[in-house]
């Protein structure tokens, strides 16, 4: 377990290797660090990631989210070592890790792929980082091991003496079990003198206790001597899973680790993850495109776009209060909607206006806009779908697609010119809304101003 | 009625065609069985002959196999009539060279298409397009300024000579090159320095295991390359301990009129191919897929 | 300030493994420099020098010469007007085209009659490890084979004696000595065309047979109009190769006529040419006839190359 912090990152990609890549051998995507669409160009080259700034608690679980080409994976990959920091600094548990290889910063991290070795059984990918390593051993796994090893020569030990073989034999396991107990006593002295751990090299016989272990916790013991090939998708998650958590990292990366399942699996995938969370302690930080993971997964999320922070905080405050437009509009499904109007400010607070119809903000925003001392003013206005319903004054809008969503109706409806997406509960009660004319209004407190220039929300 | 007469008619077609098909598989298979005798002929000559005994074998041809096989055998090893024949020598010094050749060649390949596969180093690109490059060239542009090295720093009729250049094998990088790009993912790599492996340590646990058929393919290719050389090998080795099979061949050839037993000579033949025939005809299979991965380089 | 910005420098130590990708590339340059590229460069060298054993431990030269080894090399050494370089040049390419024409030939029907679902021909496996046999088979131990069987006492002088005919001395007759040579390289590589060859066709799309079946074509057509324009690429590429493997030819002829060419040199290629100049130590004629064979093949890669390229 550790924090985690990033101080002013900046990740450039230079033109000279982007170039290097492209022209050899050319076919081949690998290393290009997906499309790099909106983002800055500056005279050193692309510009992946700018001024991040985020810290991280001690078992926390961060969500990095955003839509593809916007400089998560690559800031998770800063974090991992696999990329270097072109500016900033990065501290894992209290040390500046700018420099350090990615094996030493003794972190795990889930690949999308997986990146299993192909070559070797479930036991030996997870047993692989165990064995090239030395490891944090912790004296009470030592004694677990031990009393493994006890039990098992107990046992050769009756045997041997059922069959009443020559006692040459039985006086060696004699030897061995003192030897065990001994080294047993040793450890518990230690845990005595409040020592926790020792670092080195684990014996095959540790390692194969803390693999059979984790594989025992993650439900995969009965694949153990399977090859990667001939597992199923989330069989390989899990396996993937394993040998990240098998060493008890300081800090477990995944990045994208469900996307390649299908949505079923997904949404299991995503329960035992949270299981997981509760069964080690570790910090999280995980990277996806899907906000629906984000929301669920997340102690806290990063919103980022184009290598920039958009906002952090707890999805449910992301999701209510979203700092700016494009958060606003990339938390929560389907898309919110958003109107042209005016932002008037009235004698007891604030109201907005788009075209005819006006609505009272409620006091708790009236006092924030109050704060910030906004004045009347053309602004966006954003309200998400589930918080549309249909009243008698209300925007007009023409419906042109109803979906039935079992306990709801998702409405499409024509408004100047833009699409607008309501919600409304259908209470039991069919009924067929394509082609009739609505009025669709909301209440004062599930608004959301936004300044038309900037796309900030004026309440910040 | 004219349905009948109709089917008729399409029997008679269907018939046709089945005829015409069979016409040419006979004359198909009486190709390649033609083509098949003519290939294992010279085999088959070999083989007998090396069963014969020099009187037999300046008299009269037959196909049938004698019975001095044993003799043969225990007289081109033991007592070769020839000076220039010493089986036990040339096999292990044969031995020797395409042993540590192929496996130099395949590992520092590998070691080689690997560093500039996963690596984005400066000049890479340079480096590999120059690879490709000297692919083209002839390999007996060389032997001039080789052999004049090696006799100013004598450094002829020693067998590392032969077997050190073997590290610097364009074609063979190429290949494991082309290999790496479609079996290994970065992730791969990345996963591993994640678990902890240094660079090197990577390599040798993670993708060699990986490339291991690829590295089969190689091996077997640049083991009967190297077996089989004669050029190179024939302008170095001048030493009698140090000749290599070809070498020896070439000197038993231009020494063979007359005075050498001829049934020695069909066996000394016998004895040079036959490690190679054998590993062959153990893994046809695997070399002929390996042929066409291969030649698909330029 | 400057403080502030050198603590800074030193902080840039960053985590980058691509220093790693050199030291991998380092042993496979370090040799090639030393044993390759090193050599070929003092062959270029002392193709301009003069410069050669005169007798056991006397050298002349080296003295630079400019072009005059490749000069003399284009010049008759005697009154009949030969030109040494010239002919075995032109040695080489009979030998070459007389056993190549064969062997690209029969690798092609080979190539479709195995690739043909019609025909579906019963124990490829079998007939492609005869047919590529030859080829793994060390080219000198074939060359004696060659020169055993038909030698003057040799199974075929044998049978032809036995059914009432005289000896012929096969590697006496230029003609007969060109065409074992000839066979000899055919039989060593028409397997491996095949391969190639065959490969190439079933990179082709199968369903552009098919529908060209349908479409009326007969087998010799579909041959015509599908396969061979298709196959094209891979065929110019495997007909080059094979050609700059051709110019390079030297086990076969060098065994069979024991370094000698015989008769008369008709059957002497020019890397045998290289190989007794060399033995001779002539650094300088040597080095001019690989520059010279050099650029010629460098041409012809040049050409693959292009080819290649293309598609």
């Amino acid at each position: 377990m550790a924090d985690v912090v990033l101080k002013d990152i900046v990740k450039i990609y230079p033109y000279l290797e982007k170039k290097e890549k492209k022209s050899i051998f050319g076919r081949k995507k690998n290393e290009e660090p997906k499309k790099k669409t909106n983002l800055q160009i500056t005279d050193k080259g692309v510009v992946a990631v700018q001024q991040f700034n985020l810290d991280i608690k001690d078992g926390e679980f961060i969500v990095l989210v955003g839509p593809s080409g916007c400089g998560k994976s690559t800031t998770l990959r800063m974090i991992a070592g696999l990329e270097d920091i072109t500016e900033g600094e990065l501290f894992i548990d209290g040390q500046l890790v700018n420099a350090v290889e990615p094996k030493d910063r003794d972190i795990a991290m889930v690949f999308q792929s997986y990146a299993l070795y192909p070559h070797m059984t479930v036991f030996d990918n997870m047993a692989y980082p165990l064995k090239i390593m030395p490891q944090e051993i912790t004296y009470a796994f030592e004694i677990e091991c031990i009393n493994e090893d006890l039990k098992e020569l107990e046992h050769d030990k009756a045997v041997l003496e059922q069959k009443g073989v020559d006692s040459a034999k039985i006086s060696k396991v004699d030897a061995k079990i003192k030897e065990l107990e001994s080294r047993k006593a040793e450890c518990e002295q230690m845990i005595a003198k409040g020592e926790i751990s020792y670092r080195a090299k684990m014996t095959k016989k540790m390692i194969k206790h803390k693999v059979l272990k984790t594989a025992e916790m993650l439900n995969i013991t009965e694949y153990l001597q399977r090859k990667p090939k001939a597992l199923s998708g989330g069989q390989r998650q899990r396996v993937a899973i394993g040998r990240a958590v098998v060493r008890n990292p300081k800090a477990l990366l995944m990045d994208e680790p469900l996307s390649n399942l299908d949505a079923k699996l997904r949404n299991k995938m995503r329960a035992e993850i949270i299981k997981l969370r509760s069964k080690i302690n570790t910090t999280f930080i995980y990277v996806t495109h899907d906000q629906i993971e984000a929301m669920t997964l997340g102690d806290r999320i990063v919103v980022m776009k184009d290598g920039f922070i958009q906002q952090i905080g707890a999805p449910q405050d992301v999701f209510d209060h979203p700092l700016n437009k494009f958060v606003s509009g990339f938390i929560g499904t389907p898309q919110m909607n958003y109107f042209d109007g005016k932002l008037v400010k009235t004698e007891s607070g604030y109201k907005v206006v788009i075209g005819t119809y006006e609505v009272e903000l409620s006091k708790e925003k009236a006092e924030r806009l109050e704060n910030k001392m906004v004045g009347d003013k053309d602004v966006i206005i954003g309200v998400r779908p589930d918080h549309m319903s249909i009243s008698k004054t209300g925007i007009k809008g023409v419906v042109e697609v109803s979906e039935l969503m079992g306990t709801s109706s998702h409405l499409h409806c024509k408004i100047d010119g833009r699409d607008v997406i309501a919600i409304i509960p259908s209470h039991g009660i069919r009924e067929e809304y394509v082609g009739r004319s609505l009025h669709l209004g909301f209440t004062g407190n599930v608004v959301h101003v936004f300044d038309k220039e900037t796309e900030m929300n004026l309440e910040f | 009625m004219t349905n009948v007469s109709k089917s008729v008619v399409d029997n008679n077609k269907n018939r046709n065609a089945k005829i015409k098909l069979i016409i040419e598989r006979i004359i198909s298979y009486s190709f390649l069985i033609v083509l098949t005798v003519f290939c294992l002929s010279f085999f088959y000559v070999l083989v007998i002959n090396s069963t014969k005994s020099n009187d037999e074998l300046n008299s009269v041809f037959s196909l049938l196999p004698s019975k001095y096989f044993f003799e043969n055998l225990i007289g081109a090893l033991f007592h070769p009539t020839s000076q220039y024949v010493n089986i036990f020598s040339g096999f292990k010094n044969s031995l020797i060279v395409a042993l540590l050749s192929s496996v130099l060649t395949c590992y520092f390949s590998s070691l080689t298409a690997y560093g500039v596969y996963a690596y984005n180093f400066k000049g890479k690109r340079i480096i590999a397009a120059f690879i490709l490059a000297i692919m083209m060239i002839p390999s007996q542009l060389a032997s001039v300024g080789f052999l004049k090295i090696a006799v100013d720093l004598r450094i002829t009729d020693q067998l590392w000579v032969l077997i050190v250049p073997s590290i610097a094998a364009p074609a063979t990088y190429f290949y494991m090159h082309q290999y790496l790009k479609a079996t290994l993912p970065l992730e791969l790599i990345e996963a591993s320095r994640m678990d902890g492996s240094n660079e090197f340590m990577t390599f040798n646990r993670i993708v060699l295991p990986i490339m291991k058929p690829a590295l089969a393919v190689q091996m077997i290719f640049s083991f009967v390359a190297s077996w089989n050389n004669y050029y190179m090998p024939g302008l170095l080795i001048e030493d009698d301990n140090k000749t290599t099979l070809p070498i020896m061949l070439g000197l038993l050839r231009s020494d063979a009129i007359g005075k050498v037993d001829n049934g020695q000579i069909w066996m000394v033949i016998l004895l040079s191919i036959l490690p190679v025939v054998i590993v062959y005809l153990i893994l046809s299979r695997s070399i002929i897929k390996g042929v066409t991965s291969g030649s698909v380089k330029g | 300030m400057k403080a502030i910005s050198l603590e800074r420098k030193e902080k840039k130590k960053k985590v980058t493994y691509d220093r790693w990708g050199l030291y991998f590339i380092i042993p496979f340059f370090v040799v090639y420099f030393l044993f390759t590229l090193i050599p070929q460069l003092l062959t270029i060298f002392y193709s301009f020098f003069e410069y050669y054993r005169k007798t056991v431990g006397v050298y002349i030269g080296p003295n630079f010469i400019g072009f005059q080894n490749y000069v003399n090399l284009f010049k008759p050494i005697d009154s009949s007007g030969t030109i040494d370089i010239l002919k075995y040049f032109g040695n080489t390419t009979i030998m070459w085209i007389v056993g190549a024409l064969p062997q690209f030939l029969i690798a092609l029907i080979l190539a479709v009659m195995f690739t043909s679902t019609r025909l579906n021909v019963k124990g490829q496996g079998f007939f492609k490890t005869v047919f590529y046999l030859p080829n793994v088979i060390m080219a000198s131990a074939f060359s004696l084979l060659i020169f055993q069987v038909f030698g003057r006492v040799g199974p075929i002088n044998q049978i032809i004696v036995m059914n009432g005919g005289n000896t012929v001395d096969f590697l006496r007759q230029k003609t007969s000595v060109r065409a074992l040579i000839a066979m000899t390289n055919f039989v060593m590589w028409f397997g491996n065309t095949t391969i190639v060859l065959m490969a190439g066709i079933q990179g082709i799309d199968e369903s552009l047979f098919e529908s060209a079946r349908i479409d009326g074509a007969s087998s010799f057509k579909v041959f015509k109009d599908i396969t061979m324009p298709l196959l094209k690429p891979i065929f110019i590429y495997c007909f080059i190769t094979s050609m700059i493997g051709g110019l390079q030819m030297f086990d076969v002829p060098q065994i069979l006529t024991a370094g000698q060419g015989t008769p008369d040199f008709t059957s002497k290629t020019i890397v045998m040419f290289i190989n007794e100049v060399l033995r001779a130590k002539d650094y300088g004629k040597s080095g001019a006839i690989s520059m010279i064979l050099f650029i010629i093949t460098g041409i012809l890669s040049l050409i693959v190359y292009k080819i290649t390229n293309k598609d």
